[in-house]
């Protein structure tokens, strides 16, 4: 018998205090996912990766490391994974979704500190996360002051490389990016004894754009006016997209694309014809952070779209993989994450831009601006956002949350109140 | 409302990706799912199937030597609106 215990003991994890997460999480997952009807029948393949989140994909990762190989965690989106896999490294995405895991991060990091950052310090330091036990080194950057604080604490337990993101656009900003990058490329090289060539980035190039060509492929069946798939669902997969491997997770992501197309084709739509089409926007729902898609999709609306970490920022756009030697192909990898329009940059109006440009492309009845509690940056931002809403005349809906369920029934009667007035 | 549900549970996963594929091809529906706590603790990946198709379901994992765990039956409920996360 496959035996995650004893897997999980190896590790050195708190076995008592992780089984309380595995107490909760079949049931949640049912009423979230398994309570909805017409699913399409490719997402079986998520399902399953959820059913064993803790076994399958460590046990993976053990296996690379048995065979001389090393797993690198990150927590944004800017770390650009193509360098990681360059040196037959494996990347995979460390952020914390859930509040089970905050407790642990408040014994080190200020309450005042946003619930993702505290999950994360907090499934490192209580031994309650495979992943964050397996990662050999940490790839963190300065997205925040939270997170800048985080590392340092972090960075007592594991070894931890910071990449120092710039905070404006500017030319230089993007030349200071390039140079991150190869400071990233020497340590990771460092790390695995592998020297990155031309080819094997380039490889890892298209590698991750294969990955985001599947993501839009499967947004783009979100825009139409017969979903073929509720937005629950399509969050699941972005959030599986952080850490499954990119090979396969693009094989099984483009089957489903399969699936669903056909069912556009087909007339079939998951919803009724008079649901509200919501778009979100604002901060990442890292796994298994569920809530408020699943309290969107239960009060009367369906969401089409994410512009989060966890959605259109993580995608949309690819890397050049015309390049031909490394210091260009760093160079168009430099140019590629510095398009993702983060709040931690100043300015950022191009995140607005994007905000109205995709409510239009997925023709959003409304947009719901969420905020992570805590967060200064995005919950600044909000003002510039929900403010050019308005002038573009898009309904908008501001929200602010954390991990817990204290707020569901609060929200419940928010949200049902914005769709209805939606409605009309 | 509660139903009662059937999961077959496997030692191992691929196993359980195994009849489910078998299972596809004989047009057996079935469902992947995690492995509700009140029937086990160890294995994470289970099938939910529908109690008519369990003769066959039998039948062709017999056919294919997958070994089948255990068939279970609970009363369970999906509660979308619970306002329970994880």
């Amino acid at each position: 018998m496959t035996d995650n215990k004893k897997m999980w003991g190896d590790l050195g994890m708190d076995l008592e205090l992780h089984d309380q997460l595995c107490e909760v999480l079949p049931q949640a997952f049912g009423d979230v996912f398994l309570s909805q009807e017409d699913r399409p029948k490719g997402m079986d393949y998520y399902n399953m990766v959820v059913a064993d989140i803790h076994g399958i994909r460590p046990s993976e990762l053990l296996e690379h490391q048995k065979k001389g190989g090393k797993v690198f965690g990150t927590f944004c989106i800017y770390v650009p994974d193509e360098i990681i896999f360059a040196v037959d490294g494996i990347a995979t995405g460390l952020c914390g979704g859930s509040q089970f895991w905050v407790p642990g991060g408040e014994k080190v990091l200020p309450i005042n500190t946003c619930p993702l950052i505290k999950a994360s310090v907090g499934a490192r330091l209580d031994k309650t996360c495979p992943f964050f036990r397996i990662a050999d080194m940490y790839i963190g950057e300065t997205t925040c002051d939270g997170k800048k604080k985080a590392w340092e604490i972090l960075s007592e337990d594991v070894e931890t490389h910071v990449m120092d993101l710039p905070q404006m656009k500017r030319a230089k900003d993007i030349e200071a990016w390039a140079q991150e990058i190869s400071i990233l490329k020497e340590k990771v090289e460092k790390e695995t004894g592998k020297k990155i060539t031309a080819e094997k980035l380039s490889e890892s190039i298209k590698l991750i754009n294969g990955k985001r060509k599947a993501l839009q492929r499967l947004y783009n069946c979100r825009k139409k006016s017969n979903l073929p798939i509720t937005g629950t669902d399509s969050l699941l997969i972005s959030q599986i997209a952080f850490y499954d491997d990119p090979k396969r997770f693009t094989e099984m992501t483009n089957a489903l694309c399969d699936e669903l197309e056909k069912r556009i084709e087909d007339g079939f739509s998951v919803v009724g014809k008079d649901i509200k089409r919501i778009m979100l926007t604002g901060t990442p729902l890292a796994i298994p952070n569920w809530k408020l898609h699943n309290i969107i999709e239960t009060s009367g609306g369906v969401v089409v779209c994410e512009e989060m970490c966890t959605g259109t920022r993580y995608f949309e756009n690819l890397v050049d993989d015309t390049k031909e030697t490394v210091d260009d192909q760093i160079q168009a990898i430099a140019e590629r994450y510095m398009n993702i329009n983060c709040a931690c940059f100043t300015p950022n109006t191009g995140r607005i831009d994007d905000i109205i440009r995709l409510a239009k492309e997925y023709d959003a009845d409304g947009v719901i601006d969420v905020n992570l509690k805590f967060c200064n940056l995005y919950d600044t931002e909000g003002y510039f956002v929900e403010r050019e809403l308005k002038k573009a005349g898009i309904p908008v809906l501001g929200l602010e949350t954390d991990y817990t369920d204290s707020d569901a029934q609060q929200l419940r009667t928010r949200i049902s109140a914005f769709i209805e007035m939606l409605n009309g | 409302m509660q139903k009662v549900q059937h999961y077959i549970l496997f030692s191992n996963h691929e196993r359980a990706i195994r009849l489910y594929k078998k299972l596809a091809l004989e047009e057996i529906e079935t469902t992947i799912a995690p492995t509700p706590r009140s029937i086990s603790k160890c294995c994470g990946v289970s099938l939910m199937v529908e109690e008519k198709d369990l003769e066959a379901i039998k039948i062709c994992a017999k056919e294919n030597s997958i070994e089948i765990l255990k068939i279970a039956k609970i009363k369970q409920d999906f509660d979308p609106k619970r306002n329970r996360y994880c």
